[in-house]
């Protein structure tokens, strides 16, 4: 699987990585996505600052409002700031989705080290567990966890990396099989390093730009299930601003006022596009030669 | 060989037009067959139902398949009028013994099944003898005390029970599970045993066909003894989402929708009204929706906070403003469509945040911290609330806004949106809330089924904690009413219950809801049935062209 044409095979780590952010720089599709992320992360971090209303303020007087100078984008079916929800929607997503992140590779770096490093029956044990895990659409599976613990945000974010860690523990062993056949490997065993410390040091250091592109690579997609499954009423609890859980709430205003579903469609889709460019270009800039097709997820 | 080819090529044109031509014209003569016949004998109407209407297994005597099916295909021996009044249907008198426990049925005669068998005593005896002593029956008083069913003569029936409950005639209206089947419904043919293979009544309409998931097409019952419905065919379409509904309406896929059968969603009964091309129906329900309180958390066991949370919220603003204007703020726990809900025994908190302040603080509260959530010793005054958007989506704007106006006197709630299924097994088992939001049930089962099966100790069986409340004095009170035969008697002690529950804050009414049925401008003759499980008179419905 994956890592076994990875580019890298045969230029040394710092210098690859190099060529690997000029790469990136280069490619204007990726930048275009990386200004909107940028963009998106700094409206989350500056929510409380550029607000105009407190997301939560709810004023059934004022329901269903068309946009106006004190409400850009109108207010919700409860009379909320519809401008507010969204921007502290975005910080819910945007960080939600990085701690999944943390968490899948807080879980998968470990696995996949060791199952490419030790190999033998540790290895056959743990990919077994990660082909399970493989054998189910993640989506239905997270859901599935999600349902049997209970709907809560943070639920939901332990039911995701349980979920998705398998792929990214795949990928990683991929990486870990590759790079212990290197000479510097046998090198630093013969001079009397640890298997830890060959691990840690030598293996992870020059998996790390890898993994950093694979990870980017999959934002977009992390961001997309936890709207999912807020959509389906699984994540954020009312009354926390979230974008799935925007779109359903205006569902039944889709005839009367369509444009409070179009904000948080067009939120999602922008951000994961991007992401999407982002990961593009670094997958792109990681493998020039194939053009693509760094692991097959 | 080129012309060869082409003269090929013409042929095989010619004969494609031809069939071409002649499918087109088959379609316009049958197209015009089928509009002449629909004009007079063969009027059928649409109905968007919410759920598969199973009459593969709509057992008179089970619990399966679409509830509003059940009147429309089977009788029962007395039926539920306007406000509860019990009115004939297959027996056209009864007289009830001095000590309230036997009860005398005079049958109708002449009556005879959709498929020919005639109806008697003996028929009654089977039908009612599939259901009775069911352990699955046991909420049902008219199962559980009956004693004997004796066919006096052919068209008369004694029922013999073995105490005294008002609510007995009652339970024999319910549209299940205790209408009357005929003998030829169950395989072996009269085995109280047997197993149910079709659906045959006495009812004003039967089964044509069905399909699973899709549709079930009823035709007039050519046997049916009282007013011969005008309609020829009703097809009730299965459209599960309620936005699908109102959207098959607007685009004329079915003719009428609504109430329990397939509710329309208020937002989309707001948007109908502005359109203007659709016929609105609107009548209060019998619905109420409350937030049940738990009865073993320490803070809601002080009456001041139980008060408090009935007047923080404006209901009335909660109607106008979330709701469309559709239903009533709640006063009691029941709507006045209700048996023994009156003017001077319908009570309720008013919305007072003033008032609310004051009684907590009065309990201890106060806001030691200044986070704007009052405390008392170092506890926060904080509250789960449960609630579900599946079955009834303005549950979740509703209790947004609960939030938002608790929040304004110092109460603190985290909401829990649970799927369907979590949300009963919370309601009815394992009970993790502090607050839910529930709803009563409708039409004959309040007001005493609802109060019996969430309010008295006993309601969900032994050895289950009641749902809503646990007090011995309104278990008396309520064990009292239902063995009570006279009616004015009863009123008055329903007006002490109604009181009790006033006095104790015992829970928090929200809201009474309506009936909505929205219908294409073809339906006339609408007339709103006596109860939402047969909603509408179909019998009086036509169609114009």
């Amino acid at each position: 699987m994956g890592g076994s044409n990875n580019g890298s095979n045969n230029i040394p780590g710092a210098v690859f990585a190099q060529n690997m952010w000029q790469n990136f720089l280069r490619d204007k599709q990726a930048m275009a996505g990386l200004l909107i992320v940028l963009l998106f992360l700094a409206v989350g971090l500056l929510a409380p600052l550029i607000a105009p209303h407190d997301p939560l303020q709810i004023d059934l007087a004022n329901k269903l409002l068309p946009p106006s100078l004190s409400y850009p984008l109108g207010t919700d079916h409860l009379g909320r700031c519809e401008l507010s929800r969204l921007i502290y929607a975005t910080r819910v997503s945007l960080s939600n989705s990085i701690l999944v992140l943390a968490l899948i590779l807080l879980i998968s770096i470990p696995v996949g080290s060791v199952s490419g490093y030790a190999g033998g029956a540790i290895d056959n044990i743990l990919m077994r567990i990660t082909d399970i895990l493989l054998a189910f659409p993640s989506l239905v599976l997270s859901l599935a966890i999600a349902g049997l613990i209970g709907p809560s945000l943070a639920h939901l974010l332990i039911a995701l990396a349980a979920v998705l860690w398998a792929g990214y523990a795949r990928i990683i062993r991929g990486m870990v099989l590759q790079i212990k056949e290197k000479e510097f490997i046998t090198a630093a065993r013969a001079s009397g390093a640890s298997h830890f410390n060959v691990v840690t040091r030598h293996i992870m250091l020059h998996a790390m730009t890898p993994i950093i592109a694979l990870a980017a690579l999959e934002v977009g997609g992390i961001i997309l299930a936890i709207s999912g499954l807020c959509f389906l009423g699984l994540g954020a609890q009312p009354p926390t601003p979230e974008w799935g859980v925007m779109l359903n709430d205006s569902r039944p205003y889709i005839q009367s006022d369509p444009n409070l579903m179009l904000y948080p469609g067009l939120a999602i889709f922008l951000v994961v596009g991007s992401f999407n460019l982002v990961g593009e270009g670094l997958r792109k800039a990681i493998n020039p030669q194939s053009g693509g097709r760094m692991a097959d997820r | 060989m080129f012309t060869g080819q082409k003269h090929l090529l013409k042929r095989y044109d010619l004969t494609a037009l031809t069939a071409i031509i002649t499918i087109i014209l088959m379609t316009v003569i049958m197209a015009g067959c089928a509009k002449n016949q629909a004009s007079k004998e063969d009027q059928q109407l649409v109905v968007a139902v919410s759920s598969d209407v199973g009459i593969d297994k709509l057992d008179a005597g089970g619990y399966n398949g679409l509830i509003q099916a059940y009147t429309m295909i089977y009788d029962p021996l007395v039926d539920y009028g306007e406000r509860g009044k019990i009115i004939p249907s297959l027996a056209e008198s009864w007289e009830i013994s001095s000590d309230g426990k036997t009860y005398t049925f005079h049958l109708r005669k002449g009556v005879k099944f959709s498929d020919g068998t005639p109806f008697d005593a003996d028929v009654a005896k089977f039908s009612i003898e599939r259901w009775c002593k069911d352990p699955a029956n046991s909420s049902l008083s008219v199962s559980k005390a009956m004693q004997a069913i004796d066919v006096v003569d052919p068209y008369t029936l004694k029922l013999t029970f073995s105490k005294k409950y008002y609510p007995f005639l009652t339970e024999l209206t319910y549209p299940r599970p205790v209408r009357i089947i005929s003998p030829t419904a169950v395989e072996p043919k009269g085995d109280i045993k047997g197993k149910f293979i079709k659906p045959i009544g006495t009812g004003a309409w039967m089964v044509e066909s069905y399909t699973k998931d899709q549709q079930a097409v009823l035709v007039r019952n050519p046997n049916y003894w009282g007013v011969k419905p005008k309609l020829a065919k009703i097809v009730l379409k299965v459209i599960p989402d309620p936005q699908s509904r109102a959207m098959a309406l607007q685009s004329g896929e079915v003719d009428l929708a609504g109430s329990e059968i397939g509710a329309v969603p208020t937002q989309s009964i707001t948007d109908i009204r502005k359109e203007g091309k659709l016929q609105i129906y609107t009548q209060p329900g019998t619905m109420s929706y409350l937030l049940i309180f738990n009865y073993n958390n320490d803070l809601l066991k002080d009456l001041n906070v139980r008060k408090a949370i009935n007047m923080a919220i404006d209901k009335q603003s909660m109607v106008d403003n979330l709701l469309g204007g559709i239903g009533r703020p709640a006063r009691g726990l029941f709507q006045p469509t209700v048996p023994y809900v009156t003017a001077s025994n319908n009570k309720g908190y008013a919305y007072d945040q003033a008032a609310a302040k004051e009684l907590l603080k009065d309990s201890g509260y106060a806001d030691s911290n200044g986070d704007g959530i009052l405390e008392k010793n170092g506890k926060p005054l904080e509250f789960s609330l449960v609630l579900q958007n599946a079955q009834y989506p303005e549950w979740k704007p509703m209790c947004e806004y609960i939030q938002g106006q608790l929040k304004g006197v110092g109460i603190k709630l985290d909401l829990q949106m649970l799927d369907q299924n979590a949300y009963y097994d919370v309601l009815w088992r394992n009970r993790k809330f502090d607050l839910i939001i529930y709803r009563t049930y409708t039409d004959s089962w309040n007001p005493h089924g609802f109060l019996f099966s969430l309010f008295h100790t006993a309601g969900q069986g032994s050895g289950t904690p009641s749902v809503a409340w646990s007090d011995p004095a309104l278990d008396n009170a309520i064990d009292e009413v239902l063995g009570t035969m006279d009616e004015n008697e009863r009123q008055v002690q329903y007006d002490h219950i109604f009181d009790m529950m006033y006095q104790q804050a015992m829970c928090a009414p929200l809201y009474y809801t309506d009936e909505v049925f929205v219908a294409s401008t073809k339906v006339k003759g609408f007339a709103w049935g006596f109860s939402s499980y047969s909603p509408v008179k179909w019998e009086d419905l036509t169609i114009s062209q």
